[in-house]
């Protein structure tokens, strides 16, 4: 298991740990005992060739694919059962490669829905309107407020959330999980259908928001431009095994990461 | 029990099972092909029967009637492929279920109204005389059925496993979109699946009706068994249903014979609903385990929904409130009958506009919580003598928590097995309410309940009730409104547009669907128990499946989110009769009753179509428009 330092030079504990991680579907490895870890306010790329196991590892954090072997934990607890909504109350977002968000919301209200996991209140707390609905409507309202206008989003509020541009609805699925209050937020290709400018722009945001949240982010890119840029470590995966991690620099002049990516001569 | 007498029930089950089985594969072709679960699918068997009858009536020969009237009902099937599925191009699964839930009234009402009630006669395809084995009669005509239903068997396999257009049914039915790249038409292939489904029905009636005592209302009955069919062998697999019906069948005259014949269709049904909730993917199927389910469903967006109480909700609520008022001034004393059962009945629709609406989960069976409303009023008021109002939240209590219960089984997988979980719970209710006598006093019902009073006000005459009815209808809408427009309608609008990205935020889908359900059975025993505090009686006929067909008709009509819209359908719906009667006349109550029933059908059909290809909003806009506008007539457009 890994453990860095942060900018202080304390000793931090991890906010994800990935120990043992197997996925099997039939016969094939997908994924073959995966471990690495992310520190609180850390940004950590996840790359690898085609099929090398790191959307399905990415599906498994975020509760959507059951492993067949190992462990994911938070914050030092098993994350059981591999829900969706397991990993939400966990404190992991993510977003979606195909930008997700709800057509028949508003902006607002899509963010608002990003604070839905803030506290549970049934249908019949709804209905009474309890306090407790009360209070939990003023939070997620709160929460939509301060990260659409952090991130920029205030003036689309009321707008249908999915007729924005693309660029706009990437920073609202940002937005939309930075509402819980999140340990990590998963970002699967957060670049992809973006120009130059819109990533330089979302590389920057994305690190502030790490920086100044002290969430963690997991990022799955193809775009070696973008990763390069935004990580403070990479994580690199092929035919299902880790075969590197470390800084940037240091993984880009690691040989079975060039021979991964190139091929033997 | 002896042998032989064993040896009998295994024969006639095997017999019923064989026509169950046909109708069966029909339901899993049409859903694998489609997606669709098509209600219709029994109305098929009943056509080919009928037309097979009249044909016969007609003098033509049997060799040449059966073919005919087969061909006809695949004819039929295909022609609503064409004529209504096709043309509701941007229609959800829901939508479509509930479309064919209009084909379904509609062959019904057409059917009725043009031949009448007579059961149908044909007589057997070869001589009556039943064979004797080892003292087991078998009557040649069930030999046809089972016959017929290997030669079918045998047929379809060839078909799909060894014919270009069966490998393209099987590749349209598991990739549609891949299938399209190949050049693979899939509206072509529903239309096929329908056919096929048209065929088999019709065939499985035409071989069936001379030793059946068919009447053109078995369509529904039919339907449902063959939908069991499907459901034990799993509706995915090609086979399965073959061998659910054969099981149904056993189990139905195994039921009938050593057990009660009066319990038959409780145990048949019951059994139905224990496939559902124990291994919903039928006994053959497989079940996809791996990834959540990823499957993003088309909506066809209704707009932005507002998740917050507003102002607007104030001014309408508002209206609504002067609106009802108003009517229990102006209205005549019959047409406030009318207005009473619309009100009772928009109590129900509200609920299912929460658990279809905004839940996407159909329901044919909420007349089983009205039952239970009814039965709870009725029987302890008359018989333990507790208030009223006492009895009513009791009753809605009981029904929330039978909601609840089935609802932690049944929502686990996705889909719509709720529609037939929910119309099996409805059977068995029915059947319960008929035989337990001494709490329901059975099909006589239980006479005498007082009218409703609370704190001593009595509440007589129908002027009173209509206050009665209106507060609770009231009531449901604010309790509805309050749900809708909270982080809980928010989470079901997010589920409607995007599961797993709702899951991703936290969203419990399956407890917000069992919430959902709970509050329409809520809703429903509330109107159950008003119902028979107004009618003075509570016995199940008034809560049987044309109930289910009522609400569901009333839904379709007032919108599925529109909770307003709950009032007018069904007060549509109460009043259709009335205007029938106006309009043509009270001579035939027969075929008025088919016509009903028809025109019930084309109303859902059309109305569906309108709303999934977007001139329903043109309609409510311009309506709307030239309201605000005064009245005033449409400038035309340049």
């Amino acid at each position: 298991m890994t453990s860095a330092h942060n900018s202080e030079g304390v000793v931090n504990a991890p906010v994800l740990q990935v120990e043992n991680l197997s996925v099997r579907f039939g016969g094939l490895r997908a994924v073959d005992s995966v471990s690495f870890s992310v520190m609180p306010a850390e940004i950590v790329g996840l790359i690898g060739p085609n099929g090398a196991g790191k959307t399905t590892t990415f599906n498994c954090i975020s509760g959507v694919i059951v492993p067949t072997e190992g462990e994911i934990l938070i914050h030092g607890r098993t994350v059981t059962p591999f829900t969706p909504e397991r990993a939400c109350a966990m404190g992991v977002l993510r977003t979606f490669q195909n930008v997700r968000l709800f057509g028949e919301l508003s902006l607002r209200e899509n963010i608002m829905m990003g604070a839905y996991s803030a506290g549970t209140c049934g249908m019949v707390t709804a209905m009474l309107r309890l306090p407790k609905h009360r209070r939990l409507e003023r939070l997620a309202a709160e929460r939509a407020e301060l990260w659409m206008e952090r991130l920029g989003l205030t003036e689309y509020a009321d707008a249908v959330a999915t007729t924005l541009p693309l660029g706009l609805q990437r920073v609202a699925e940002v937005a939309r999980a930075m509402a819980a209050n999140p340990q990590i937020v998963l970002l699967d290709e957060p670049g992809a259908g973006l120009n130059k400018v819109e990533k330089e722009k979302l590389s920057d945001m994305l690190r502030s928001i790490a920086a100044e949240t002290n969430c963690a982010l997991l990022v799955v890119d193809h775009d070696m431009g973008l990763v390069m840029g935004l990580v403070e470590r990479l994580v690199v995966l092929d035919f299902g095994r880790l075969i590197a991690q470390g800084l940037p620099n240091d993984v880009a002049q690691d040989p079975a990461v060039i021979v991964a990516y190139l091929g033997t001569a | 029990m002896d042998l032989v007498s064993l040896g009998q029930i295994v024969i006639s089950g095997l017999a019923n099972g064989a026509l169950y089985a046909f109708i069966g594969l029909g339901f899993s072709l049409i859903s694998r092909s489609t997606g669709i679960i098509n209600f219709a699918q029994g109305d098929f068997a009943m056509l080919g029967a009928v037309l097979t009858g009249s044909l016969v009536a007609a003098d033509i020969p049997l060799i040449l009637a059966v073919p005919v009237a087969v061909l006809i009902c695949g004819l039929v099937a295909g022609g609503l492929h064409v004529l209504a599925i096709q043309r509701a191009e941007r229609a959800n699964m829901a939508q479509l279920i509930i479309m064919t839930i209009g084909f379904s009234i509609l062959i019904q009402g057409a059917v009725t109204w043009g031949w009448g009630s007579d059961s149908i006669t044909v007589p057997t395809f070869t001589g009556s005389a039943p064979l004797n084995l080892f003292g087991v009669t078998i009557l040649p005509q069930q030999l046809w059925l089972v016959g017929m239903l290997v030669l079918v068997t045998v047929f379809m396999w060839f078909f799909f496993h060894r014919t270009v257009l069966g490998f393209a049914l099987r590749a349209g039915a598991s990739n549609p979109l891949g299938a399209a790249f190949v050049g693979i038409n899939h509206k072509r292939l529903g239309a096929y699946s329908f056919v096929a489904g048209g065929l088999l029905g019709g065939l499985g009636g035409a071989v069936w009706v001379p030793i059946a005592f068919a009447q053109v209302d078995i369509g529904i009955a039919l339907g449902l068994k063959g939908f069991t069919a499907a459901a034990l062998g799993g509706f995915g697999t090609t086979f399965g249903p073959i061998a659910g019906g054969l099981i149904f069948g056993l189990v139905e005259s195994l039921a009938a014979g050593l057990i009660s014949s009066a319990y038959t269709e409780a145990i048949a049904y019951g059994l139905l609903l224990v496939v559902l909730i124990v291994r919903p993917q039928g006994l053959l199927g497989k079940v996809n385990r791996g990834a959540a389910d990823d499957h993003q469903e088309e909506v066809l967006s209704a707009g932005l929904m507002p998740t917050r109480l507003g102002r607007n909700d104030l001014i309408r609520f508002g209206v609504a409130v002067v609106v009802l008022l108003a009517l229990s001034v102006i209205l005549t004393a019959s047409w406030k009958t009318t207005a009473l059962f619309a009100g009772i009945t928009a109590i129900v629709v509200i609920g299912m506009v929460l658990l279809t609406g905004f839940a996407g989960q159909i329901s044919l069976g909420q007349g089983t919580f009205m039952m239970v409303g009814a039965y709870a009023s009725g029987y302890l008021t008359l018989k333990q003598g507790w208030p009223p109002i006492a009895a009513l939240a009791f009753g809605m209590v009981f029904a929330a928590l039978l909601a609840l219960i089935i609802g932690r089984f049944i929502f686990r997988l996705r889909g719509y097995y709720l529609a037939m979980a929910s119309l099996s719970l409805l059977m068995v209710f029915q059947t319960l309410a008929r035989e337990l006598q001494s709490i329901t006093g059975g099909p006589n019902g239980l006479p005498g309940i007082a009218p409703f009073n609370i704190f001593g006000l009595q509440f007589f005459t129908d002027d009173e009730v209509y206050y009665v009815i209106l507060f609770a209808t009231l009531l449901c809408l604010i309790a509805a409104l309050s749900i809708t427009r909270s982080r809980v309608g928010r989470a079901l609008l997010a589920i409607r547009s995007d599961e797993l990205a709702a899951r991703a935020c936290g969203a419990s889908v399956v407890w917000l669907k069992i919430g959902a359900f709970v509050f329409a059975a809520a809703c429903a025993s509330l109107a159950g128990s008003l119902y028979v505090h107004y009618l003075g009686i509570a016995n199940p006929l008034p809560f049987g499946f044309k109930s289910s067909i009522e609400h569901i008709v009333a839904l379709t009509l007032g919108g599925f989110l529109a909770l307003y819209g709950s009032y007018f359908g069904a007060a549509v719906i109460v009043a259709l009769p009335s205007i029938i009667t106006a309009v043509f006349g009270d001579a035939d109550t027969q075929s008025g009753a088919g016509l009903k029933l028809l025109l019930f059908g084309l109303l859902l059909v059309v109305v569906i179509i309108m709303q999934s290809n977007g001139s329903a909003r043109r309609v409510s806009d311009r309506i709307r428009s030239w309201v605000s506008s005064g009245f005033r007539p449409r400038p035309v457009e340049t």
